[in-house]
């Protein structure tokens, strides 16, 4: 039906180099994840790594028709999924902060039990505004930061999205990570 | 950082870290020759290189998820209605199901949420809503019995008998389920299928998941009737354009493999679908696969449509009886297949367990590579059309639009000719020719927060806040009919909007950090979502096709001007802003929307300055085609309340305010550089304004503040001595023989008057003056005033005859008077300084930023309120000796008695030393009224003066020794206004 057939050619529109795709891609993927991560957690498993692979397989299974998509697709698939969990981080720390200050906000759709501390929470957006700057420094690294960090990426699969080789992403990977390390903890 | 500084810098990096760590300064310090800050850049990333941490180490994914997670799991704990959630059940395309505790009946229940994406349709809704009623009243064994169809905190909800056991789905994939027991499942779901169409009721949903098996065999059926909702919700979403659906992935999620053909169609369905799909249950349950699969979803449709179960294949494994029956309930043309459940039953009935079975299915035969094996016959089903009592329900909302197509188009001719009409009638444009206002004031029950009126004049639409609870009204003038439209709720309305034809009403319900758009007819009937995330109020196009409105997800990310479809459907950004150019949009809910120009061609936006002209704020024209932007040349203005284009686009009506002091005005703004023209200047402060398209009528509304001074007497439980209204005052200062002085407040200046016996007397006649302190020996009256630019302190005799200059700064503020009356205490921007009363070079006391600082009645003290960590509200008293020059005592303010309450610190925020120099008071909201709280220097506990519930105390002071206190209380109400043009 429409919704195999709308992603798939959503995800070849946006590997294609058209990036408005992405926007519209974006609403679709966070449903399904969370519809998925609901699912999990009722199968209370706790291995996070394999849990967190495995969900976006899952995710990428159920979304994208795999007649249509190349296997490239599934690493295309990551980055898309990378940024909703960048994202999501970072609207999560915001509330948090928010909370913490009392400016009368009160989030009932937290659950009351701490995901993140506030401390973290304020390292997750200084990451952020700090990867906001190297973007426009080299927006190449910034990439490679969100893919690898935020989506979970191998440094295979972050060559592969980028069409770059392995060697070149682990260059700037270390480099992006020196960076961000000094302008984060100064 | 230019981009070869960077090339350069990644150079050296990389270069280094190939070399032994040692060697690696002595490389840098050769290649950057000199170059300091090249060598210093490089090796602070060298070193952080170096560093063995585990700084972004792990991936930050499974870090998500858990938030997720959380999410997810949020609504345990919590209470809907009167159901307490303890736990979740499960999820499905119908949304989340949790198991609940009902409380007033104590017992357990399944509720389910349906998901807003699908309540947001209140047709839809209401539909739902009978249909689900009809299905609670089927009381059946063998049906899931539903209690309650509700609403509670914007959710809808359904609650229904909460079953303990599994689902057959879970059976299928653990247990081996002999012949006997599948039939005595199954025939358990047909009775409850017989009692449901006797009801009227369909399931349309019959599917392994929805059938729930006891521990003893006993059969549960959910869900009866609720399909139907999610099968209309998909079906309103395809018939719109496919962005539409892409926003609601939730109703594309299930084409079920138990689906019939008439229902794949998208055919009106009968009982006869539900008795399909028992017939692919059972045939699941029989040979442990489904009869039609696929790969895709396209396959199984195709599947169900064409393809025939393998013929050969069911009678090699089952017996003659079983066989027929599953290939009669299986049959594509619903007249060929069981016409009753009861039918289906009796022919179950006959079936003998026992040696229904030639071979036993088990797992080695499950085959799940093709359901679709050659057919022996392939028929094509014939096109199917019984009227279904159910489905028959005429639809409302299409006769209505249908009544609204033919009302429309003419509306549309009469608004064009007019609207060309006056355009040629007018010789010069509106901007250019003499206005005379007439003001009438309208009289609408409530606080009026918004108000904006039609395009035809004819009505006003207006949200109203009583106690707590919001709504929106919309008020035929003429008759003066009012009529509420939206539902009585707990959050804002705001960003209220006409449709250009004038039918419908747009309007934001406030969440969190953005608002929910949606439009409801002016003669009221179901609200329909249109677009989540919207910030303003939405503008349309002349022909009503578009709408734009600001968006901002947060007040730091950058803010869109977006265009979307009149109905959601489709929307895109027109332009960003973002704190990183030099104005960014104004996104605040209760403020400016954007103003599409009548021609169509351009966009009027309010925008903010970005850093130090953050309180510059301007009006941008920007292009619909192409984008460019041009500034108004008007302003900056201070504010910019409401803005609406004069009908023949020759200019914008906007409600603003000029400067800091001033109130709002409306003035008449030129979009081709004809300047500025205030046409209103009065007393009033007009915050809002919205015009009919002829520009004969407006709308407004004047804040009228009531401000008066209320004498307290302490020694007698605050018994109330006095009460003086006063307009506009501002602050309020006691000094020697009960002398008053209180600063007032006009359209234009702040002013000082002196009080004295009964008497009144203006003190000051220019500029702004304010933060009134008089001298112990009654000589003097010190101030702040901005008649000589900046602000600066002042003084004057207490009659107000000669003022003298006392400082020189651009900043000056909060003065207080020593004991002796010889020197003033004062702030700057950065320290606190004392002046000499006669004047002369200041002095620096104290180095630090603090806020509110008061000289105690000796002079030897000083206290104000610090904030150790600049971001946060976290605020302590403190307070200082001038001659030690130490810090003496320090009280952690309680977050809940926080002089600032959370909003931004203010300088007017004034403490003040009671007369005996025992305690320090000033003003909180804590608790939700403003009220006097005082702290004792003993350190006993802080406690409150006043028990005030409502209005707020701009300003105290203490008079008679300390007995009482004299305080400016401030009361707004808003006035809603029409303004007729001639």
């Amino acid at each position: 039906m429409a919704n195999s057939e709308t992603v798939t050619q959503l995800l070849l529109a946006w590997s294609d180099g058209d990036a408005t795709a992405l926007d519209r891609l974006l609403p679709y993927v966070e449903a399904e994840l969370r519809r998925l991560a609901s699912y999990q957690m009722k199968r209370e498993t706790i291995e996070h790594t394999l849990q967190t692979t495995a969900l976006v397989n899952e995710l990428y299974l159920k979304l994208v028709d795999q007649r249509q998509a190349k296997w490239q697709n599934r690493a295309h698939f990551f980055a898309v999924a990378a940024q909703l969990m960048r994202r999501i981080l970072v609207d999560y720390a915001r509330r948090r902060l928010r909370d913490k200050r009392g400016a009368g906000v009160v989030n009932l759709n937290l659950d009351e039990a701490v995901v993140i501390s506030h401390e973290k929470s304020g390292d997750i957006l200084s990451l952020n505004e700090a990867l906001e700057r190297l973007a426009k420094i080299d927006p190449l690294k910034a990439t490679i930061v969100e893919l690898r960090y935020f989506g979970g990426l191998s440094v295979e699969e972050t060559a592969e999205v980028l069409k770059i080789s392995g060697v070149t992403v682990m260059r700037h990977w270390g480099l992006a990570k020196s960076w961000l390390r000094r302008e984060v903890r100064g | 950082m230019n981009s070869d500084r960077w090339t350069t810098i990644e150079l050296l990096y990389n270069a280094a870290l190939q070399l032994v760590a040692g060697d690696r300064e002595a490389f840098i310090e050769q290649q950057c020759r000199g170059d300091e800050s090249l060598k210093s850049e490089v090796l602070s990333l060298l070193a952080s290189a170096d560093c063995q941490d585990s700084f972004m180490e792990e991936s930050a994914m499974p870090l998500a998820l858990a938030i997720l997670r959380s999410e997810v799991t949020s609504l345990v704990g919590k209470t809907v209605g009167r159901y307490k959630i303890v736990g979740v059940l499960g999820h499905g395309g119908m949304g989340e199901v949790y198991l609940a505790h009902d409380s007033s009946l104590n017992r357990k229940v399944a509720l389910k949420l349906l998901p807003l994406s699908i309540t947001d349709n209140r047709q839809r809704v209401l539909r739902f809503q009978r249909e689900a009623r009809a299905a609670s009243a089927i009381s059946h064994p063998n049906v899931a019995h539903i209690y309650e169809i509700g609403e509670a905190q914007g959710l809808h909800y359904i609650t229904m008998e909460y079953v303990k056991g599994a689902t057959l789905r879970e059976l299928l994939k653990t247990d081996t389920l002999d012949q006997a027991r599948i039939l005595k499942i199954v025939k358990q779901v047909c009775n409850a299928l017989v009692a449901a169409h006797k009801a009227g009721v369909i399931h349309r949903d019959i599917k392994p998941e929805n059938i729930v098996v006891t521990e003893d065999c006993h059969v549960k059926v959910l869900d009866f009737g609720l399909a139907k909702l999610i099968e209309e919700a998909r079906d309103d979403s395809e018939t719109d354009t496919s962005s539409s659906l892409l926003t609601r992935p939730e109703l594309l999620m299930g084409t079920s493999q138990y689906m019939s053909p008439e229902q794949v169609r998208r055919q009106t369905v009968d009982y006869r679908t539900d008795l399909w799909s028992l017939g692919v249950v059972l045939f699941e349950l029989l040979l442990r696969r489904r009869p039609f699969t696929g790969e895709g979803t396209t396959d199984v449709i195709v599947a169900i449509l064409e393809h025939e179960p393998d013929r050969c294949e069911i009678g090699e494994l089952l017996s003659g009886e079983m066989t027929s029956v599953l290939l009669k309930s299986l049959s594509k043309d619903p007249e060929a297949r069981y016409q009753s459940a009861e039918d289906l039953l009796h022919d179950l009935g006959q079936i003998d367990a026992t040696h229904s079975a030639r071979t036993t299915a088990s797992a080695a035969h499950v085959n799940e590579q093709s359901g679709a094996r050659n057919g022996i016959t392939t028929e094509r089903p014939r096109l199917f059309s019984v009227n279904d009592r159910v489905d028959s329900i005429p639809d409302q909302t299409s006769s209505t639009f249908r009544k609204l197509s033919l009302i429309v188009p003419v509306f549309l001719i009469v608004a064009t000719a007019f609207y060309y009409a006056f355009k040629t009638r007018s010789t010069t444009t509106l901007l250019n020719s003499a206005v005379n206002l007439r003001f009438e004031r309208l009289h609408l029950s409530g606080d009026i927060a918004e108000i904006v009126i039609s395009p035809d004049g004819k009505y006003v639409a207006y949200s109203v806040s009583e106690a707590g609870k919001h709504s929106v009204h919309v008020r035929e003038l003429a008759t003066a009919s009012d009529l509420r439209v939206t539902p009585i709720s707990d959050s804002n309305y705001s960003g209220l909007s006409f449709s250009p034809d004038g039918t419908f009403i747009y309007y934001l319900e406030n969440r969190a950090e953005t608002g929910a758009l949606y439009r409801v007819s002016k003669l009221g009937g179901g609200q329909r979502l249109i677009l989540e995330n919207v910030n303003t109020a939405a503008t349309f196009s002349p022909e009503g096709s578009r709408l734009a409105f600001i968006r901002s997800n947060n007040a730091v990310d950058p803010a869109d001007l977006v265009i979307a479809s009149a109905d959601g459907s489709w929307s895109s950004v027109l332009g960003q802003r973002s704190l990183a150019d030099s104005r960014f949009f104004s996104s605040d809910m209760q403020g400016p929307g954007p103003a599409w120009s009548p021609n169509g061609k351009s966009i009027a936006c309010v925008t903010h300055g970005t850093g130090p002209k953050l309180t510059e704020v301007s009006i941008e024209v920007i292009d619909v085609e192409s984008g460019t932007v041009r500034l108004l040349e008007a302003g900056p203005w201070h504010d910019v309340w409401r803005m609406t284009w004069l009908g023949d686009g020759s200019g914008l009506v906007v409600a603003a305010t000029e400067t800091a002091s001033g109130s709002g005005q409306l003035y008449l703004v030129g979009d081709q550089t004809k300047g500025l023209r205030q046409i209103t200047n009065d007393p009033n402060n007009y915050t809002l304004v919205s015009g009919s398209t002829d520009s004969r009528v407006f709308v407004t509304r004047n804040v009228e503040r009531t401000s008066s001074i209320w004498r307290l007497s302490l020694t007698e439980s605050l018994n109330t001595i006095n009460v003086e209204q006063k307009k506009g005052l501002a602050e309020v200062e006691t000094g020697t023989d009960d002398r008053l002085i209180y600063s007032v407040s006009d359209a234009q200046h702040i002013n000082l008057w002196l009080q004295k016996a009964g008497e009144t007397r203006q003190l000051t006649f220019e500029a702004d003056n304010s933060k009134p302190a008089m001298s112990p020996d009654g000589r003097y009256i010190v101030f702040c005033s901005s008649r000589a630019g900046g602000m600066n302190i002042w003084r004057m005799n207490s009659d107000g005859t000669q003022p003298l200059q006392l400082t020189t700064g651009t900043y000056g503020d909060l003065p207080s008077v020593s004991a002796d009356s010889k020197w003033i205490v004062y702030r700057t921007g950065r320290d606190i300084r004392k002046v000499s009363i006669d004047g002369g070079p200041p002095v620096v006391l104290l180095s630090r930023e603090v806020q509110g600082p008061s000289l105690s009645p000796d002079s030897k003290l000083l206290a104000f309120f610090v904030n150790d960590h600049p971001d946060s509200q976290v605020w302590q008293l403190e307070i200082y000796d001038l001659t030690s020059h130490s810090t003496v005592q320090r009280f952690a303010l309680p977050d809940s008695t926080s002089p600032f309450n959370g909003m931004v610190a203010t300088p007017d925020n004034r403490l003040r030393w009671t007369p005996d120099g025992k305690a320090l008071s000033y003003v909180s909201s804590a608790g939700g009224a403003s009220n006097v709280w005082s702290q004792p220097l003993n350190g006993g506990p802080f406690r409150k003066l006043t028990d005030f519930k409502e209005a707020e105390i701009t300003s105290f002071a203490w008079a008679n020794s300390g007995r009482e206190l004299v305080l400016v209380r401030d009361t707004r109400a808003y006035v809603p206004l029409l303004v007729r043009l001639f």
